[in-house]
């Protein structure tokens, strides 16, 4: 007696089983429209750091070669200060500048040639400066000695 | 540098201390024996006097020769007096210094003026003035013996005046002129003439001379002493003088090395500064 309502069940069922298609169809659509969208967002951020990293070292790079020549300068305009004995300054990589750099730096020249020594190795007080370094403590000694003649000549020693 | 360099140094450089301190040196090895020195210029008659000061009439101890005999200082001590001949003066520089330095440390100083020659000469003069500068106290410890007075028996007291009057702008107080014979001397000792040997001049002489041997006995600082005691007070003056000028070239040294110290200093400090900085920059790509 239900008979003819058979169609409809069928009907329903088909209709059921043909929507519950449909959504995993939707579904699987999404997933993978995600999947793309991540994997683009990757790329693109894979392609920015590699940018990023390519424009870094191209700035370490560019300063590698404008310290290094700076310090060359200052061997130049320093030259009655600090000496190399004419060795050749080589390119400076980034880390050593940077490990410089975070060092403080000293107030005094003695102290500055060893801090300067982590860039320039072998560097040292010029000749002109230790000459006049020797002419200083020769004149010292030389006032002591008068001043001991001094004393000596007032105590009738001499 | 040591002591002795730096003694050395001072010599080369300062001519003054030099010959200061070489007196002293020079003072300190001569003894206690009064000093007698003579000056003058070549053939003034220096050495026959101190012959004749010493009785050394025959073997001329102090050798006499028309040319320049004594071209170093001679000394010789006699009945507890040492006697110094110097070098004729206005004969070479040399010669000059020799007879300055016999005459550094004479407690009398003769200025033996030859008669024959007339009045003071401009060398004399000069030698006169120069040795007042180094020898402040000749006033009290210079004697004029002028030799040759046979020479100028008619006109002696007016030789002897003018003389007075060159020397009278050199000194404060007039110098004691004794006026000497040397040729009167010996022939009164060779004869035994004692008016000849009165009339040389010579008693005189000793007469003066043993005047200041009593002045300086019973003084209670003695001239010598005096003297020394300037000669260290001038030396100390130069030794000031010294080290003033060696501490201004000191300080200009320091000051240039400060300069060049913070040059580099400020050079490196800039350096760094710009290196953070494009260290940093660097770093926040």
């Amino acid at each position: 007696m239900l008979w003819f309502l058979i169609p409809a069940v069928v009907g329903v069922v088909a209709a059921v089983v043909a929507g519950s298609g449909d959504d995993e169809q939707k579904k699987l659509e999404l997933e993978a429209r995600d999947a793309q969208r991540k994997k683009d967002a990757e790329t693109k951020a894979f392609l920015m750091e590699q940018a990023r990293q390519a424009e870094k070292n191209k700035r370490q790079l560019q300063l590698e070669l404008d310290a290094t020549e700076q310090f060359r300068e200052l061997l130049r305009t320093h030259a009655a200060i600090i000496d190399r004995r004419g060795a050749p300054v080589e390119r400076i990589s980034f880390e050593r500048l940077k490990s410089f750099a975070d060092k403080s730096t000293p107030a005094h020249s003695d102290a500055m040639v060893k801090y300067l020594e982590n860039m320039l190795p072998d560097v040292v007080l010029s000749d002109e400066w230790q000459s006049r370094e020797s002419e200083i403590e020769d004149i010292k000694n030389r006032i002591k000695f008068i001043n001991e003649i001094k004393c000596k000549l007032l105590s009738r020693e001499l | 540098m040591t002591l002795d360099d730096c003694l050395d140094q001072l010599r080369r450089e300062y001519p003054e201390f030099s010959r200061l301190y070489r007196d002293l040196e020079d003072q300190k090895k001569i003894g206690s024996a009064l000093r007698i020195a003579v000056c003058g210029l070549m053939n003034a008659g220096k050495s026959s006097l101190l012959n004749a000061l010493t009785r050394n009439l025959e073997n001329e101890f102090f050798a006499t020769k028309a040319v320049r005999a004594t071209t170093v200082v001679q000394t010789l001590t006699h009945q507890g007096i040492t006697y110094v001949d110097t070098p004729g003066i206005d004969v070479s520089s040399e010669d000059d210094e020799q007879a300055f330095r016999g005459l550094a440390n004479a407690d009398t100083i003769l200025f033996v003026h030859n008669l024959k020659m007339g009045v003071l000469e401009k060398a004399e003069v000069d030698f006169l003035n120069e040795l007042k500068s180094r020898r402040p106290d000749i006033e009290k410890c210079m004697l004029v013996v002028l030799t040759y007075a046979e020479s100028a028996t008619e006109q002696l007291r007016e030789r002897v005046d003018s003389i007075a009057a060159i020397l009278a702008p050199l000194f404060m107080t007039p110098r004691v002129m004794i006026p000497t014979s040397f040729t009167r001397y010996s022939k009164g000792i060779r004869e035994g003439k004692s008016a000849l040997i009165n009339a040389s001049g010579i008693n005189d002489l000793h007469a003066h001379l043993g005047k200041f041997v009593v002045r300086d006995a019973v003084a209670s600082v003695s001239p010598r002493q005096l003297r020394e005691m300037r000669m260290r007070a001038e030396i100390t003056t130069i030794l000031d003088a010294a080290i003033r000028e060696v501490k201004c070239k000191l300080m200009a040294l320091e000051a240039e090395k400060q300069r060049d110290s913070k040059s580099l200093v400020d050079g490196v400090v800039r350096l760094v500064s710009v290196l953070r900085e494009r260290i940093s920059r660097c770093e926040s790509v």
